[in-house]
């Protein structure tokens, strides 16, 4: 069974642009595979850790609610952002610690893809020393 | 139940544990069973990708996903045949004599210690990289601290054929560094001992062992069959790591005889810091670690290193997300990499317990003085950056996510533990040390100067957890001094016992 299940990778998905913009790159198959890798990383993780995530994204959720009368994902784009700023800075140092693991895990699953490396110009080479030193009049 | 019997066993193959197998494989000849046990596997050539993500599940422990207890910090340790030494970048730096003799340890002498470390610097061919073969991210720090009137000097490295992947956090593509799965397990299989991978220790019992044998989708096979084991060994050698060892033996059951166990753990918490450049840099092309500033180690407590990563590593290590996060991601090509290491003072409450599945617990606190360091670790990475034609500069604990050129004489004002708030990012832990640190009384260290146990004369130490204290610089040449004098204080008592 998935760590996340459909609704929260659906609220995880609605706020994904703000924290990695590059996610509205991405086509379905990248998508899907940012679920796969967000989802195995979780899977590793212990039933309690498990548990906390899933907590701390409904708080993340409703906490907005208190004050603009709507959760995070249906703030406008703007707001959103600043209540995800106030919880990267949050008075409490465990939140703080929890949302950087939320970014995170989004940020594994979109840069930790191959494709995605490729496209923001990251291309090492097995020899790249070659790409050091100046080429030869005979190359 | 599957019984075996040796001589010797070593837990770990990593520079401890490579060392002493290989430095007591000549007794084979007289007719001594040796075993190493190693918990990963060893892997092929081929399963070097060098993607992220795929190397990190399969090289580092919990795939690089340890956490300490607060989810503060992460903590990364290779896992294989060759422990960490498949993961570091091979740069190898003798420890300072300030740094032994602020340990107190009677009878460990630097020079002797020192001697030790120059005898692997010959093994594992450590040398300066030639000037043609540094990139553009290391030759921008070095125009840096030279700019700013800092200290700064080339590390020697111990690569044969090194061909520049900027790989070698993710163990080397092209088996260049010589590590102790190229050097010395290779030397210590030849003169018969015998390496047995993906078997985990579990706990000791005197003389036994109790260990199973698992099956990996990764590696090579292991020479037993997977199982459970129980193994009867004169002496045991402990060289599973800063985590690991204190692990095992407080499964062990040795806490109450041993009040220290698991304490005084040091780790060099470290941060990732970026400067963007306005023209592409050779940042990824080359080895990435080729130059360490010593400036502040002893005024500040912090040391500067080059440094490379890659994409993830990148992005999480950054505070912040949105546009600027972007920005940066998207121009990693323009990125020069500073990575700053805070030397940590060995505290009691820093530690290793258990949790309870038996599985390592790492209890950590940033100190006054470490998070002092980050801050003045930041700033003078700044300057450097800037002293090197940087157009703006990210740091974590700065008011803003980029300071602009034009604000380089703000900096000590911009980067401030006023804007530094824990749980912001995770630093990561560079070198693992301690745990079982090595001493002269009993209730504040688990070991002797020879890294025997204390009052377990069977059962040593030898990796980086004898450190008393920071190593205050990259430690692997240290660890294999060390283990070096471990195995030979074993070949000593050999010699005495009738």
């Amino acid at each position: 069974m998935a760590v996340l299940n459909n609704a929260r990778w659906a609220f995880l998905l609605s706020i994904g642009p703000v924290l990695v913009p590059q996610m509205i790159k991405l086509d379905t198959e990248q998508i899907t595979e940012t679920r796969r890798i967000v989802e195995n990383a979780l899977a590793k993780q212990p039933v309690k850790r498990q548990r906390q995530v899933r907590l701390l994204l409904a708080v993340m959720r409703w906490l907005p609610l208190i004050f603009f009368l709507r959760p995070l994902e249906l703030l406008p784009k703007k707001r959103c952002e600043q209540v995800l700023h106030y919880y990267e800075n949050a008075p409490l140092q465990l939140f703080r610690t929890g949302f950087w693991g939320i970014k995170t895990l989004l940020f594994m699953g979109v840069f930790g893809q191959a494709a995605v490396a490729d496209s923001l110009g990251y291309r090492p080479q097995f020899d790249g020393n070659k790409k050091l030193l100046p080429i030869s009049p005979d190359e | 139940m599957n019984n075996k019997h040796y001589d010797i066993v070593i837990i770990g193959s990593g520079a401890g544990g490579g060392t002493v197998a290989a430095t007591l494989a000549p007794l084979v000849k007289q007719g001594l069973r040796i075993a190493v046990l190693e918990a990963g596997p060893k892997f092929r050539e081929n399963e070097y990708t060098g993607r992220e993500l795929e190397m990190a599940q399969k090289l580092y422990a919990k795939g690089g996903g340890m956490m300490t207890a607060d989810g503060s910090m992460s903590l990364a340790m290779g896992c294989g045949y060759g422990g960490s030494t498949i993961v570091y970048t091979g740069t190898s730096i003798l420890i300072e004599e300030q740094t032994v003799n602020a340990w107190g340890i009677k009878g460990l002498d630097w020079k002797d210690l020192t001697d030790r470390s120059r005898k692997y610097m010959v093994q594992n061919n450590v040398h300066l990289l030639d000037e043609s073969l540094l990139n553009d991210n290391n030759k921008l720090f070095y125009q840096g601290c030279k700019t700013l009137g800092y200290h700064v000097a080339q590390f020697p490295l111990n690569v044969k054929g090194c061909k520049g992947s900027s790989l070698c956090n993710f163990g080397c593509p092209n088996g260049a560094k010589q590590g102790t799965l190229r050097v010395q397990l290779p030397a210590a299989e030849s003169a018969g001992v015998e390496v047995v991978t993906n078997c985990e220790v579990r706990c000791i019992d005197g003389k036994t062992l109790q260990a199973s044998v698992i099956t990996r989708e990764v590696g090579e096979t292991s020479a037993w069959e997977a199982g459970d084991y129980i193994i009867h060994a004169d002496r045991i050698v402990l060289s599973a790591g800063a985590i690991q060892s204190p692990a095992l033996l407080l499964r062990s059951g040795l806490e109450a005889a041993l009040p220290s166990l698991g304490r005084y753990f040091t780790c060099h918490p470290a941060l990732i810091l970026v400067g963007e450049h306005r023209r592409p840099i050779k940042n990824f092309y080359g080895h990435p670690k080729s130059f360490y500033s010593e400036e502040f180690i002893r005024t500040e407590k912090f040391l500067l290193e080059t440094c490379m990563y890659f994409p993830f590593v990148t992005a999480k290590s950054l505070a912040g997300f949105g546009a600027g996060h972007q920005h940066l991601m998207e121009n990693m090509d323009h990125l020069q990499m500073i990575l700053v290491l805070a030397l940590d003072e060995a505290q009691q409450d820093n530690r290793i317990a258990l949790d309870r599945n038996g599985q390592p617990r790492v209890h950590y606190r940033f100190s006054e003085q470490v998070l002092d360091a980050f801050v003045a670790s930041q700033r003078a990475s700044a300057k450097i950056f800037f002293a090197a034609g940087a157009r703006r500069v990210h740091a974590p604990s700065a008011k803003n996510f980029f300071i602009e050129a034009q604000q380089a004489n703000e900096i000590d004002t911009l980067i401030h533990r006023r804007y530094q708030k824990l749980g912001r990012i995770a630093p990561a832990a560079a070198h693992l040390m301690g745990g079982c640190r090595m001493g002269n009384d009993d209730n504040t260290s688990v070991t002797d100067a020879w890294g025997r146990v204390h009052g377990h004369d069977h059962l040593y130490v030898a990796d980086a957890s004898l450190f008393p204290g920071s190593a205050e610089i990259n430690p692997y040449l240290t660890i294999m001094g060390l283990a070096d004098r471990v195995a030979e204080g074993i070949c000593k008592e050999l010699a005495a016992t009738p």
